[in-house]
């Protein structure tokens, strides 16, 4: 206060004198118990209302710095964590999408070399898809090999979900005469999962109409190179009408050496079955001039 | 300790339930508060119900305060804006008659026992009180905005920034009034200066 009054004059501080002696009066205590009545109550409700309810603990408690700093830490390491899973797993598709993607003129090399039973299956499809899926490939082959079981199968493949341990499909696919990829369609990265491979092995059904666009497990079977070896190893030998099938495909299709193949196999699995429905098809026996004609070996 | 904790935590303590902090606050502002009534409103039985009422309206908002204003600052505004309203009351009422008494005490004297007779009191005691009784007309006759700035300043010695707030006007407004105050008492008071040389 003393610089506020600098200009006080003298008469000022001398009347200034009077009043600082006065002297200051005690008020008495009437009310003073009334009032701290009236404070103690209002104590008690402010001190309910001052305790905190189980939430505002509990947003107390978040809102500490530990607790902060604990949540960020957290928040970073399952970050990072999702992203390296999601780092390996581009990895691994983006091989898978490799070898989907490989060039057919190799595989219908391959297949023509190795093309035994089964190849031509009524397939005109080469669906290229990971080897490392060809051992879980077996059941799909036997199922395939039911009557004409095959385009239902794959529409099935196409719409179930992707499942690790769902049985791969189209080994048949690996025919010989597999028109490098007539029949197929390879959907890369349809449905946002890279790598799904459908195999249809209907050259009918490939020919004019788009093959569906659903992406088949991840786990679709391979045929690529060596696929036909391991698939014929585990698989069960073909009935007698899937060979005869096979083998008016073939022919059909102008690959006489496999038709004369699959003949062979037929004239020495079932001769009577070879006499009724491939020496009277005439689009079989188109490949079979006379001199060529199976006949029964001993093997 | 308690009791050496400032104002404003104490009422945040009272805040939280702590109804000894009151107690401190109470014992450390009630006397100043009500000679700051008293001087005011110039009446021992209305200052008493006043500092009741002002503390009162503490409790009641208590809930309210923050802790970033100044405690005393909302003391004294509820006080001043009580005194207010009382001289507001007072004056549709009565005006003071030269013939009332001062305050409801038998000891005090009327307005006519304080203006300067022929017959001037020789002993000390009696010098005092005439002169402190004329202090406290000089301070009544003041208008009721230089009563509240020279009362915070010279009696509760508070800067002129936070009258400003209690008041709430400018504090170039509150100087302002100060220096009409003090001219105005200055004048009031110049045929006593002899006298309050004579004071103790």
């Amino acid at each position: 206060m003393s610089d506020d009054n600098q200009d006080d004059d003298a008469q000022l501080q001398q009347l200034r004198a009077v009043w600082v002696t006065m002297r200051d009066e005690e008020p008495s205590d009437r009310g003073l118990a009334a009032l701290m009545s009236a404070a103690r109550s209002k104590a008690s409700e402010l001190e309910k209302a001052a305790a905190p309810s189980w939430w505002q603990r509990v947003a107390a408690t978040l809102r500490r710095p530990q607790v902060l700093a604990l949540a960020t830490v957290t928040l970073l390491l399952g970050g990072a964590l999702v992203v390296t899973q999601r780092s390996s797993e581009m990895k691994v598709d983006d091989a898978r999408v490799e070898q989907t993607t490989a060039p057919a003129a190799p595989m219908a090399e391959t297949q023509d070399n190795g093309a035994p039973v089964g190849g031509a299956a009524g397939s005109a499809a080469s669906a290229p898809v990971l080897e490392q899926d060809v051992a879980k490939s077996a059941d799909a082959v036997t199922e395939r090999q039911g009557p004409r079981d095959a385009k239902p199968a794959t529409k099935g493949r196409a719409r179930a979900p992707a499942t690790p341990t769902q049985p791969a499909s189209a080994p048949e696919a690996t025919g010989a005469s597999a028109t490098a990829g007539k029949g197929s369609r390879s959907e890369g990265f349809a449905g946002g999962q890279p790598g799904l491979v459908i195999a249809q092995d209907d050259a009918e059904s490939a020919a004019p109409t788009p093959a569906p666009k659903k992406p088949v497990a991840r786990t679709a079977p391979p045929s690529i190179e060596g696929e036909d070896r391991v698939v014929s190893k585990d698989a069960a030998p073909p009935t007698i009408d899937q060979l005869v099938k096979q083998c008016e495909t073939a022919a059909a299709r102008g690959d006489c050496a496999a038709a004369r193949t699959i003949a062979q196999k037929i004239l020495t699995t079932a001769p009577a079955a070879y006499k009724t429905r491939v020496a009277n098809n005439a689009t079989i026996t188109r490949c079979f001039p006379a001199a060529s004609e199976p006949t029964i070996t001993s093997e | 300790m308690i009791t050496d904790q400032a104002d404003e935590d104490l009422m945040v303590l009272y805040q939280k339930g702590e109804v000894r902090a009151f107690e401190v606050l109470l014992s450390r502002h009630r006397k100043p508060v009500y000679n700051f009534i008293l001087r005011f409103v110039g009446d021992k039985e209305t200052a008493e119900d006043l500092l009741q009422e002002a503390f009162m309206r503490v409790i009641k908002g208590a809930e309210a305060y923050k802790r970033q204003a100044k405690f005393t600052t909302w003391l004294y505004t509820i006080a001043r804006n009580l005194c207010v309203d009382q001289t507001r009351r007072r004056k549709h009422r009565k005006h003071a008659s030269l013939d009332a008494p001062m305050d409801s005490s038998e000891e005090s004297g009327t307005l006519m026992d304080v203006i300067p007779g022929n017959d001037m009191a020789s002993d000390r005691k009696a010098v005092n009180k005439q002169l402190h009784e004329t202090m406290q007309l000089a301070i009544a006759a003041l208008s009721e905005d230089q009563r509240e700035v020279f009362l915070m300043r010279e009696f509760l010695d508070m800067p002129f920034k936070q009258i400003a707030d209690v008041v709430g006007v400018p504090e170039n407004t509150v100087k302002s009034r100060m220096r009409y105050a003090l001219e105005k008492l200055r004048l009031e008071l110049d045929e006593y200066k002899d006298l309050a040389k004579a004071a103790p």
